[in-house]
């Protein structure tokens, strides 16, 4: 896609209108600048200003009495809107008697699974009373039985924001959940897998909180619609209703792809179909099928409102006047609708969300987390406001692993904890990855795709043990059957897809090292208090790269492991293996059965959609067809990510990314391969302060299509029914498949695009071919100062300073930073309470991260725990080498380093002062966020030494600290363990806690 | 009574730790530094010198004293070890424990039974790691160091 149009996009995004003035490169700047700092956004200041902490309220619609009417203050309409983030999934409310200003409603999140940001949908019911939400980590859209059975639901109430936990397992689809013209709603869940897969449906009574009933339907439906007199859905081409026992009952049958169903509370059903280019509105009712509108693809939309009728949203030609439906023009997609149509919002995302769009690499912030962005408009003005809403609200802490519609409790998972299957392990000072910047990632995939991929790594590299060696020496570049390489963007687009292009956990900036990003090692599905090694993923690195990295896996050598794990070019040069290898399979095939896309030739990214497809979600080769009776004699790709696939995606929706950021708030709306390309045709951005496109777009053929909003060329994507035929797949075009199991696999040639004649896109290399691997662009300057001994000018000259590092080999540190000098002394953690037993210690090394954001490049920290949790507890301890002799004792400052990044939160150090037995114990209160400037608007962080005061040590001094919370301070939580200096003083007997010391 | 028995117990076991060391041969006497320290006696190193204790403990038994606890350091050696001392008619598992420097199950590299009125010296453990002594499961242990 054009950059032009990227930036008008983001300009949209950002509710901004963009100055033809402005010069390109001017752009980026601004564009980056008005994301990363929100408060300065003039739109933003001029519409309303930053709430207060606290306030959780926003005056949204300016001069309401001009934009509503004169009745909004007795009005009674409300709007509620869900937004994600790393605090989990945000729920607000717009109330026109508050001249649609916002109030936050509930944060539904889970705490036991920490790992990033959010996604969900949500519904509100007839009555308006209660929404519903189905809410899970975004991370869940990248994993097959996720997008089944990853989500959790919530039942909200409008009114106090009372939010209740009422079931688990769900499926991640557009239409789940769905609400009712009255207060029921239902839910959908797919369990099983590609094989077996079977669609429950859940009722769930929204006023008394908790699901009433769980039917095992006949076969898989989408857009599943409550009803004053039952339960219907879409069935294939027909609409059905859903019998006590969940039987399918065909009602009529319907015209096009459907994508939208509501009941009202006349018993009446509206549907809304695509049909050619045309999304074509129809009522049931009285038994007979009455079209009621048509309007442009993407831009007709169903919606309930209080009191159970329906609005039909958009651009809608000539509407037909039925009971119970109403038309609100619109030239706008919309994501939401007031209960009674007076608001529109056009586009709910969190500001974390919009940073990462701009700035995917950096770290999700802490300061982002718990605001969300909308555009709202007046249903009756043409002008539409951006607002930043900052929630307040209480949260909900789900827990995954209960079943509260079931009455089930959370599992017990008897497994060792004790024995990872995953080959390399964390928290390991040997295992350090260095985060890649963008730059070096698009080199080494340029490079990699080309099999030039050479460059020197020497003996020890990033101090992990390795011997000297290249990545595709390595690893050595795997051929394509058909001749060709693979398109460097392709890749470019997986990783983006599949990491944001990480090496290290998220937890990790470009440019520091820390653990390596390890998906589910321990095998727990992100649940802090479970450890099932049996069911670690271990899929390492930028390119999650899974077969042969379990310990008893043969694959790879102990070398090879390693540098995957460490080493983002080697993890490159084996994940590129892996991509080739789907090719391969697939072109292995029979040529009868096997699967090409357009002309078939490799350096065409659309060709590669099906090996986007199979990378995903696997692929049934023909020859094993009968190994295993469940495929009744099927083969090819499977049905999950087709996308035709009406049961798991909307048939309206637009390709992803193409006409709005906002579209990465709900990954699980896109089947995996057009999420990699839409990351193909829409980089990611990153830098900061100044964000740039993170890698190069394609280089589109003449006759690719022509994007929106006036930008460039986009890439020829395929239809959604172009893996759909009644003699392969069962799948009728237009209608989709009758069913969701290996009947609906696809095998069989397919063209979209005719490559030959220019409507395919090739790969555009920004780095020449054998070109040195480029340097880092670092998010913080590495924190290589030497500590300054000196600069206390009470410093005792006739003592040493016991310098207390957070690793004990000090030969680990591995960032690069010089004048590291041996341990004096010890540092230790402590993990559990009681610590290190077999029940809490191993536990507590879940969320416990090492990054090289410490003093000379090393520090670990966790999170801050309220109150006693056993499984969570961490405690650090320094113990210096004092430079005393036997019983003697002397005056000594001790000074924590506090990172620029990693700790944000606050605690209290516990200063012992050694001699026999414990000695006396001592107090100093930090506050990380304010000592390390996280609170100064613009400021990223800075790294700084702080006094803990001034002691009388003895020999077996000690200064400890853990992750305790005892007072909660909001959106602060993070501690961080890093270097502890104990410089001994000549005359001054007493410091204050909390100086800055002259470093 | 009690008071001079535990102070006679508590000497002899400062001559078990210093003056039996320095009896020994000098020949005979190991400098380790670390990990190599694990599981020596301390009599048969040179780790007594410049040690100290670190941190220690008082058991009681019924409210009334029972016997210490003390975890002992060389700086010389970067080890460290416990010493028991019973003062009571009672009979006491004594354990040393350990967890790996950056966190993990804890492990039990020596124990021993101690009888009434009776002391016992650990082997030695590499001091980079946490470390404490305890009586058995009675539940009365040293701090962590």
């Amino acid at each position: 896609m054009h950059i032009l149009a990227l930036i008008r996009r983001l300009h949209t995004l950002m509710g901004e209108t963009m100055r033809p003035s402005l010069t390109r490169s001017r752009l980026i700047a601004v564009v980056a600048a008005l994301s990363l700092t929100p408060s300065t956004v003039p739109g933003e200041a001029q519409a309303a200003p930053e709430p207060k902490p606290g306030a959780g309220t926003r005056g949204a619609v300016p001069s309401p009495d001009t934009a509503l009417g004169p009745s909004w203050r007795t009005s009674t309409d409300v709007l509620v809107a869900g937004a994600g983030d790393t605090d989990g999934y945000h729920l607000s409310i717009a109330r026109e008697k508050d001249g649609f200003a916002w109030s936050t409603l509930a944060t539904l999140t889970s705490t036991a699974l920490e790992v990033g940001p959010w996604m969900g949908e949500v519904c509100v019911t007839g009555s308006g009373r209660w929404a519903v939400a189905v809410f899970a980590p975004k991370k869940a859209a990248n994993r097959p039985n996720l997008m089944m059975a990853g989500g959790l639901a919530a039942v909200v109430d409008t009114s106090t924001g009372k939010a209740k936990h009422v079931a688990t397992g769900l499926q991640l689809s557009h239409s789940n959940p769905a609400c009712g013209p009255d207060d029921r709603a239902l839910l959908t869940r797919v369990t099983g897998d590609e094989v077996n897969p079977t669609t429950e449906l859940l009722t769930v009574d929204a006023a008394a909180g908790r699901v009433t009933g769980t039917r095992r339907l006949a076969g898989p439906v989408a857009n599943p619609a409550p009803a004053p007199g039952g339960d219907y859905a879409v069935a294939g081409d027909h609409l059905v209703k859903i019998g006590a026992a969940g039987e399918l009952t065909p009602v009529t049958k319907l015209t096009g792809r459907p994508f939208a169903l509501r009941a009202t509370s006349g018993a009446a059903l509206d549907v809304v179909a695509v049909e050619g280019d045309r999304a074509v509105a129809s009522r049931w009712a009285g038994g007979r099928l009455t079209r009621t509108g048509t309007g442009p693809v993407g831009n007709l939309q169903l919606f309930g409102q209080r009191g159970g009728t329906n609005v039909l949203v958009g651009t809608v030609d000539r509407p037909a006047s039925v009971p119970g439906l109403r038309v609100l023009p619109t030239d706008r997609r919309v994501e939401a609708v007031s209960a009674q149509g007076h608001l529109l919002a056009e586009e709910v995302y969190s500001r974390q969300a919009a940073h990462s769009v701009v700035a995917p690499l950096e770290r999700a912030s802490e300061k982002q987390a718990g605001a969300f962005m909308v555009k709202v408009r007046a249903a009756a003005g043409r002008r539409s406001e951006a607002l930043v809403v900052r929630t307040t609200a209480p949260q909900l802490d789900a827990d995954p692993h209960a079943a509260p519609d079931r009455g089930i409790p959370a599992p017990v998972i008897a497994a060792s904890v004790l024995e990872p299957s995953c080959a390399v392990p964390r928290n390991d000072p040997s295992v350090q990855p260095a985060q890649p910047s963008a730059n070096q990632v698009e080199w080494a995939i340029d490079q990699a795709v080309h099999n030039r991929l050479f460059v020197n790594r020497p003996a020890n590299f990033l101090k992990a043990g390795l011997d000297a060696y290249q990545p595709q020496q390595m690893f050595p570049r795997k051929s394509l059957s058909t001749g060709g390489t693979v398109p460097a963007n392709l890749m470019l687009g997986i990783v983006a897809q599949e990491t944001n292009m990480s090496q290290a956990s998220w937890h990790v900036v470009p440019g520091d090292t820390g653990n390596p990003l390890i998906g589910s090692y321990y095998g727990n599905g992100g649940n802090l208090d479970v450890i099932n090694y049996d069911d670690a993923d271990c899929g390492y690195g930028i390119g999650q790269v899974t077969d042969g990295m379990r310990a008893d896996s043969p694959v790879w050598n102990v070398q090879q492991k390693r540098a995957i794990a460490v080493d983002y070019a080697a993890n490159i040069a084996a994940s590129l293996n892996i991509l080739i290898e789907k090719w391969n399979q697939i072109q292995a095939e029979p040529s009868a059965y096997r699967i090409t896309l357009n002309n078939n030739q490799p350096q065409y990214i659309e060709n590669w959609f099906v090996a986007l497809w199979a990378y995903n979600s696997g692929f049934y080769p023909y020859a094993n067809r009968n190994a295993n009776p469940d495929h009744q004699g099927n083969f090819g790709i499977g049905w999950l990510n087709n996308p035709a696939n009406t049961f798991q995606y909307s048939a309206d929706r637009t390709p992803f990314l193409r006409y709005t950021m906002a579209d990465a708030e709900h990954p699980n709306r896109w089947p995996y391969p057009e999420r990699v390309l839409g990351w193909v045709e829409t980089p990611q951005y990153k830098g900061y302060p100044v964000s740039t496109p993170a890698y190069s777009e394609p280089d589109y053929g003449d006759n690719t299509p022509q994007g929106p909003l006036g930008g460039g060329k986009v890439l020829s994507l395929p239809d959604y029914f172009d893996f759909c035929d009644t003699g392969v797949n069962n799948c009728l075009p237009f209608v989709g498949c009758p069913t969701d199991d290996p009947n609906c696999w696809w095998h069989g040639p397919v063209t979209f695009a005719d490559c030959g004649d220019q409507e395919c896109s090739t790969e555009h290399l920004a780095y020449s071919l054998g070109s040195g691997e480029p340097g880092v662009q670092r998010i913080y300057d590495r924190d290589c100062a030497t500590f300054n001994e000196w600069a206390d000018p009470q410093r005792d000259a006739t003592k040493t300073v016991s310098m207390v590092y957070s690793l004990n080999n000090t030969a680990q540190h591995n960032l690069g930073c010089d004048g590291i000098q041996p341990q004096n002394g010890k540092f230790t953690l402590r993990l559990g309470d009681p610590s290190g037993a077999e029940s809490t210690a191993p536990y507590a090394a879940v969320d416990l991260h090492q990054i090289g954001a410490g003093y000379k490049g090393h520090a670990w920290f966790t999170y801050l725990y309220p109150g006693n949790r056993p499984k969570r507890r961490v405690v650090g301890s320094w113990t210096p080498d004092l430079d005393l002799a036997p019983g003697t004792r002397a005056n000594y400052a001790v000074l924590a380093h506090l990172p620029s990044h990693g700790a944000d939160g606050h605690g209290t150090y516990v200063i012992t002062t050694g001699a026999t037995g414990l000695g006396e114990q001592k107090t100093c209160h930090i506050n990380f966020h304010d000592e390390t400037q996280w609170g100064i608007p613009g400021v990223l962080g800075a790294p700084t030494w702080v006094y803990l005061g001034t002691y009388n040590l003895g020999r077996g001094a000690q200064v400890q600290i853990n992750n305790a919370e005892v007072v909660q301070e909001s959106g602060e939580d993070s501690v961080a363990f890093g270097a502890m200096a104990f410089v001994p003083l000549a005359n001054r007997t007493s410091q204050a806690c909390g100086v800055n010391y002259p470093n | 009574m009690r008071n001079r028995r535990l102070a006679a117990l508590f000497c002899g076991i400062l001559v078990l730790i210093g003056l039996t060391a320095s009896a020994t041969p000098a020949s005979a006497v190991v400098h380790c530094w670390g990990a190599s320290c694990n599981g020596l006696r301390l009599a048969d190193t040179d780790c007594h010198v410049q040690a100290f204790e670190i941190t220690g403990a008082t058991g009681f038994s019924g409210g009334v004293a029972a016997g210490s606890a003390g975890v002992w350091y060389s700086p010389t050696c970067h080890a460290m070890w416990a010493v028991f001392i019973i003062t009571d008619d009672g009979t006491y598992n004594a354990v040393l424990e350990t967890q790996p420097e950056y966190g993990g199950v804890s492990r039990t590299p020596f124990t021993a039974i101690v009888y009434r009125q009776s002391g016992a010296t650990s082997t030695l453990v590499d001091s980079q790691q946490s470390v404490r002594a305890c009586f058995g499961t009675s539940g009365w242990c040293t701090s962590w160091r």
